[in-house]
């Protein structure tokens, strides 16, 4: 098997990525990066296709320094997905960045994080696989920098601690293992400090990435400022995947993760608190952007605790949820963008009744929104289900803490529905507000076919990867990645979504019936009698303030103004111990610093006094030279 | 080789004339000056290859075999003495040409430099003892008239002390001579090192000390140094560049090098004083520098500094001692020369050597601030630059002959070089324009053009130090540990 086709997917992007950078015209960048995307995907594809494969090539000519990588099913299932987003994006950058600034950098960067990302997830090598994660930052502060440098910096610093925890966690690793190959270090138990701190520093790499609680401040201050292709694809889809890689090569290929255990329990706590929290925080924004983005972080939590139970039906259950996460939150970016890119806002008070002008966003966005709240029968629905089922297997080992997991992630899926319940009135239903009234160019309503087309795409794969649940994301892509996952009917129950789907259509249908059959006569539209009065867009009811009374409860209401403080802000708790550590090591510098003053006036106080000696008179230095010439004399003729 | 006597027939021919022309037409003498030295600029460079394929040549004046009559020595330590001196003599005059404008007799002015120059040459390359006091003496006196040259009172106090000085160091080395010629009979320094091999007295003891004293007096080493910060500051900028680039390493650091290690030989009683006279030249010049706030003081001091390392190097003995020494000759021949220069233009521009009086000058003065700072960086040994390679080369021998604490003390006077040249840098070239300062205007281009080639010099011997370590360092480091083998091979090639 010809192993270097491994190769193409890292650098055809990075190559296309230089070439962008360097041609101006537009829509040569845009169809190359269509292109590359489109044959990358091809290339993914087909590298899932041929199983595992191995590239090594000598690097650094020192032992165990070797350029290698390695697909497998698991490796080249998320190299799939990372080059179905670069594609989509791509694809939906062409309309929607096409006014904007700096768009060779743009796509420059595009192209250079999806082939660091494929060289990321392939690599067989620690060093290989940290060059490549570490790039992936330096371009993560590229395109967040197309919004503007603070959010880049922001989330470079996350990135950065990071990237530093994984580099001492390999290093450790390296110690406990003695090799830089993947697959060849292999489940180490998590016994002893240094396997448990390199496992730890991995994770705090892993979850840095995907944005769970302490490292999650740069995602919602980003979606404001930061093009929405770019959230759509970094943090909603392309960290997920990456980050979740990590993580469950971490806990399952390099360390063996116990159910129970305290690291997971840690985990747990980790992945419940950002669920709750993120998704209380959801509750409450006042614009599509910044729900999503905590949405997004939500979603993170779930992901945590769906590997942290450790069994295989909850992994598989996390696994699936990444998939569909990716697609949906990525989904939903898009739809933001569309609803941005028409409208000029995605504040809640300043839309509305965006569903009649723009009806294929309305039903791409129901459909992802549907599935991200778990509505049956799509994708959502049934990989929460398995994360429960993976809770209570879990529980079935023997874990006490079980019903607190399952009671976060359960409250967390309803609050996902009632803030998304939000976001839909606010958007898309309701009256049609001020912004539609005077800023819609008539002439597009609904956004242009290259905007849809990956909107249209990724919602329709929702439901596909809900109704044929079993077939095609758990048959195709899961069982491979997690080998021990039970047949399906072990644990699944009596749930058929086929059947279901089916009887919900049903469903429909008869209500259609119904509905037809009551209403035989002629209906008549008006609008609402609201006492006379003429309904004008102030009076219309915006969504902004569906859950002020969630809010307002005595137990949140403490919760949500440490919020607004920024206390919930765990970048700033670190911001305030960095603080300390660095005032103590100022008084550890003033110390030293001191010494050295100190020297330095002895030195100065040594020269003056030289200074002295230079009299300008001529005897005293002939004087000294005949000291001079005494002293050597007494040293030769001794 | 008969292209070996040119260097001494150039620029003393070239003097004579220069002050004749010059009578007639200022320019004449201008370019007349740049041509000869810059022949001999060129000159050294076509030597190296037949060098490296020979080894030496030894020329004998009226065909006169070598214990008898007159002769030329040219090896690889000669080589690298001639490039230095003449690369930065050439570059000197390129400067004098705008920077002697404001001095009356500039024919007068260049036919001392050329004589100097030949004076210089002619130490580097005789191969007897008293050949080489009489061209010390002409490039000493011609130094002296030279610090004189700007007749103030300042300059012709100076003057005067170092005349008293090198007079003294003359008479210690005549002294020193004729004891040698009373003991040997004779004064061929090849034939003079066979008579003394393995043997020992008092009498070759003293003559050593003389030696040493009078050697040390023109090097200024401590404690025979105290000439040096009056008659430095004193001359003109490029008079200035060539004394303490490279009129005390000729006189000194070459003639201690040539006499104790070709002639006498080195031992551990002869290493332990240099390194000790080294050390403390090296300390004591780096302390007193911190404190000048005259710029060209200051530079003085550095170079009594910067003696002291090559002597510590020298004294340690083994290869990369001896290699960095000599390196780091040929380095402080560079970037010394490039800030005397760049003091030069300063006060050109300025009118002003006091440090504290300036402020800013690198936004008036780009090409000046920026080559200063090269010449700053590397002076302290900042890597890439040159100094940095030096400097490590030494550490690295002092290191390996097991001398820590003299090489943790080399660390630490480099730490301090990096501070006063700080202080040059910030009250100098950084921050806002000083008072007074609205209308200073770069030095003339003849002046940056010297400036600016001794910066490149500086840059490309730090990046392409390697090769320069091979062609040119590396046979003179050989010369050095042949030691007393050096007779033989003058006598029978």
């Amino acid at each position: 098997m010809n192993s270097s086709i491994l190769l193409y997917p890292i650098f055809l992007p990075m190559l296309a990525g230089i070439v962008c950078l360097l041609i101006p015209t537009r829509w040569v960048k845009e169809g190359l990066s269509v292109g590359v995307t489109a044959i990358t995907l091809v290339l993914g594809i087909s590298i899932f296709l041929k199983g595992q494969l191995a590239f090594v090539r000598p690097w650094l000519p020192v032992e165990g320094f070797q350029f290698t990588l390695r697909s497998y099913h698991f490796s080249s299932l998320i190299l799939v997905f990372i080059a179905l987003f670069g594609f989509l994006i791509s694809l939906y950058s062409a309309r929607f960045m096409a006014e904007r600034p700096r768009l060779r950098e743009y796509y420059a960067y595009l192209l250079w994080t999806i082939g660091a990302s494929s060289g990321a997830v392939l690599s067989n090598s620690l060093i290989v696989f940290l060059l490549f994660w570490g790039s992936m930052a330096v371009l993560l502060y590229g395109l967040l920098s197309l919004g503007s440098y603070r959010v880049a910096t922001k989330g470079l610093i996350t990135m950065g601690v990071g990237d530093f925890s994984l580099l001492l966690g390999i290093l450790l690793l390296y110690r406990i293992s003695g090799t830089f190959q993947i697959n060849e270090i292999l489940r180490i138990p998590l016994e002893g400090g240094i396997a448990v701190s390199a496992f730890l520093l991995l994770t705090v790499g892993a979850i840095a990435k995907i944005g769970s609680i302490p490292f999650q401040r740069w995602i919602p201050v980003a979606s404001e400022e930061v093009p929405m292709p770019v959230m759509a694809f970094l943090p909603a889809s392309l960290d997920k995947l990456v980050g979740i890689y990590l993580l469950s090569r971490v806990s399952f290929d390099l360390f063996a993760l116990g159910a129970n255990s305290a690291v997971s329990v840690l985990l747990m706590i980790i992945g419940s608190f950002t669920i709750v929290v993120a998704a209380l925080m959801a509750l409450t924004q006042s614009s599509m952007k910044s729900l999503l983005a905590y949405l997004n972080i939500c979603a993170a939590g779930y992901l945590m605790v769906g590997l942290a139970t450790g069994n295989p039906v909850g992994i598989g259950g996390g696994l699936f949820y990444l998939l569909n996460t990716a697609i949906w939150t990525s989904c939903l970016f898009l739809v933001a963008g569309s609803v941005e890119s028409q409208t000029h806002t995605t504040e809640f008070s300043q839309t509305g009744g965006l569903a009649r002008i723009m009806p294929i966003t309305f039903t791409c966005c129901l459909i992802a929104g549907l599935s991200l709240s778990g509505i049956p029968p799509l994708s959502g629905f049934f990989s929460k289900w398995m994360i429960y089922q993976g809770i209570v297997e879990g529980a079935r080992a023997g874990g006490g803490l079980w019903i607190i997991w399952l009671l976060a992630a359960m409250f967390g899926s309803v609050l996902t529905l009632a803030s998304f319940m939000k976001l839909t009135h606010a958007t898309f239903l309701g009256t049609s507000s001020k912004a539609e009234v005077q800023d819609v160019k008539p002439q597009s309503k609904e956004v242009g076919l290259s905007m849809l087309i990956p909107m249209v795409g990724l919602a329709s794969l929702c439901v596909v990867f809900g109704i044929l649940a079993y077939r095609i994301p758990l048959g195709l892509f899961i069982s491979g990645a997690v080998p021990q996952l039970p047949q399906v009917s072990d644990w699944m129950g009596w749930w058929q979504p086929g059947l279901a789907t089916i009887l919900i259509i049903l469903g429909l249908v008869v209500g259609a019936i119904i509905y037809g059959l009551s209403k035989v006569s002629a209906i008549r539209e008006d609008d609402a009698y609201i006492g006379g009065e003429v309904a004008t867009s102030q009076m219309k009811v915006s969504g902004v303030d569906f859950y002020e009374t969630v809010k307002n409860l005595a137990g949140f209401k403490r919760i949500y103004g440490l919020a607004d403080k920024g206390k919930l802000d765990f970048s700033r708790g670190g911001m305030a111990f960095s603080k300390g550590v660095a005032t103590v090591l100022l008084a550890i510098d003033r110390a030293v610093d001191s010494v050295w003053s100190g020297l330095a006036s002895f030195f100065l106080l040594l020269g003056r006094a030289g200074g002295f000696l230079h009299t300008g008179m001529l005897h005293s230095y002939l004087a000294w030279c005949l000291l001079g010439i005494i002293v050597l004399l007494l040293v030769f003729l001794r | 080789m008969t292209l070996i006597p040119l260097f001494m027939v150039i620029p003393l021919g070239s003097a004579f004339i220069v002050v004749l022309l010059g009578r007639f037409k200022e320019t004449v003498s201008d370019v007349l000056a740049t041509a000869a030295t810059l022949m001999l600029a060129i000159l050294p460079f076509a030597l190296i290859i037949p060098l490296s394929q020979e080894g030496i040549f030894v020329y004998r004046m009226g065909r006169w075999i070598p214990p008898w009559g007159i002769n030329l020595v040219l090896d690889g330590l000669s080589l690298l003495m001639l490039i230095i001196i003449n690369l930065v003599a050439f570059l000197a005059i390129l400067y004098s040409v705008s920077y002697m404008k404001k001095f009356t007799a500039k024919s007068t002015y260049y036919g001392l430099f050329l004589l100097m120059l030949a004076g210089m040459n002619g130490v580097v390359l005789s191969g007897d003892f008293f050949n080489l006091f009489v061209f010390l003496e002409i490039a000493a006196i011609a130094s002296y008239a030279l610090v004189a040259f700007g007749v103030e009172a300042e300059e012709l106090e100076a003057s005067f002390k170092y005349m008293v000085m090198g007079s003294v160091a003359s008479v210690l080395i005549l002294f020193s001579i004729g004891l040698i010629y009373s003991l040997t009979g004779s004064l061929n320094m090849a034939h003079v090192g066979t008579i003394l091999q393995g043997q020992k007295g008092n009498l070759i003891s003293f003559s050593m000390i003389l030696f040493l004293a009078g050697f040390g007096l023109k090097a200024a080493i401590m404690p025979f140094h105290a000439w040096l910060p009056d008659a430095h500051p004193s001359a003109p900028a490029p008079i200035s560049a060539m004394l303490s680039g490279v009129l005390i390493k000729a006189l000194g650091v070459y003639a201690i090098l040539r006499i104790f290690f070709n002639v006498f030989g080195m031992n551990i009683q002869l290493s332990w004083i240099l390194m000790i006279l080294g050390a403390l030249s090296m300390v004591g010049g780096g302390l007193l520098a911190l404190k000048q706030n005259d710029f060209k003081r200051l530079l003085a001091y550095s170079s009594i500094s910067q003696i002291g390392l090559i002597m510590l190097g020298v004294g340690c003995g083994n290869y990369w001692g001896i290699l960095g020494a000599l390196f780091h000759l040929f380095n402080h021949a560079s970037f010394k020369a490039l800030l005397f220069l760049n003091s030069g233009a300063v006060e050109y521009s300025t009118g002003t050597r006091e440090l504290k009086k300036m402020g800013g000058l690198s936004k008036a003065m780009p090409f000046t601030g920026a080559t200063s700072a090269i010449g700053s960086l590397s002076i302290s040994g900042i890597p890439p630059l040159n100094g940095f390679w030096s400097k490590l080369f030494i550490i690295m021998g002092l290191i390996y002959a097991g001398r820590y604490v003299l090489g943790v003390i080399t660390i630490l006077v480099s730490v301090l070089t990096l501070a006063y040249y700080l202080k040059v840098q910030r009250y100098a070239f950084f921050g806002k324009l000083g008072e007074g300062l609205e209308k200073v205007k770069e030095a003339p281009p003849l002046m940056c053009a010297s400036m600016v080639a001794l910066a490149i010099i500086c840059i490309g011997a730090g990046i392409f130090f390697y090769p320069i370590m091979k062609i040119i360092l590396e046979p003179a480091v050989r010369v050095l540990q042949e030691g007393v083998g050096y007779s033989s091979l003058v006598l029978g090639g």
